[in-house]
């Protein structure tokens, strides 16, 4: 067991590469937040880190306006 | 110099209720105030919001595009912070307007186009509360109201 070193499953992607990041586009933004409204990393949403930018972006404005919740 | 905006207004559903035009005039009368130009001004939602704002669980959303000079918007943000009629704003720069957003304004104002009234279900969360302003009463008296220009269609 020790000595042989163990990967973890990449997760699964999400497929959210070539959609528009913008605030209002609530769906897309739900698909890339968890169960309890958190961003998901860039592991996760597959985004090259200028894209992840943008959603960072988009949900914080979704959440200022009451679209996304904050983390509960 | 002016620069093309997109302003988004969260608006309390109770000012919705006395009419979305005049909601719509006084939050395009805000900006034309401030020396702006508002190019398009839609209904984008009525939704339940993530989170209650100001004690409200539900809130309609009005999308605008404007031409605003930069001065102005320090300005026009000092007022929606006082305007108790807006819950959140959002003012972001853009470069142009989407296309379907000066169609979907000309679709608003035609004579045909009806709003629907918000539902009525974030009520009873205003009124369990303790210590009503009269806002809340405001609130309760409206609701009767309702029910029946709902009967009367």
């Amino acid at each position: 067991m020790y000595g042989e070193r163990y990967e973890m499953p990449a997760p699964e992607r999400l497929h959210v590469k070539d959609e528009d990041l913008d605030y209002k586009n609530i769906d897309l933004l739900k698909k890339c937040t968890g169960g309890q409204g958190q961003m998901l990393s860039r592991r996760r949403t597959g985004l090259r880190a200028q894209r992840q930018r943008e959603l960072k972006k988009a949900i914080k404005r979704a959440r200022h306006m009451g679209l996304l919740p904050f983390v509960a | 110099m002016s620069q093309t905006y997109e302003i988004m207004f969260l608006i309390d559903n109770n000012t919705v209720r006395a009419g979305w035009k005049e909601a719509k005039a006084s939050m395009t009368g805000l900006i034309e105030k401030h020396g702006g130009k508002t190019l398009a001004a839609r209904r984008w939602d009525e939704r339940r919001l993530a989170y209650p704002i100001r004690h409200r669980r539900r809130g309609t959303y009005l999308l605008t595009y404007a031409e605003l000079p930069g001065p102005a918007v320090a300005n026009l943000r000092r007022e929606l912070d006082l305007t108790e009629s807006v819950l959140r704003y959002l003012i972001l720069s853009v470069e142009r307007i989407p296309a379907q957003e000066l169609e979907l304004t000309k679709a608003e104002s035609a004579a045909d186009f009806r709003v629907p009234e918000p539902p009525p279900d974030d009520v009873p969360e205003a009124e369990e509360r303790d210590g009503a302003d009269d806002e809340e009463a405001e609130k309760a008296e409206a609701a009767p109201e309702m029910e029946l220009a709902e009967e009367e269609v």
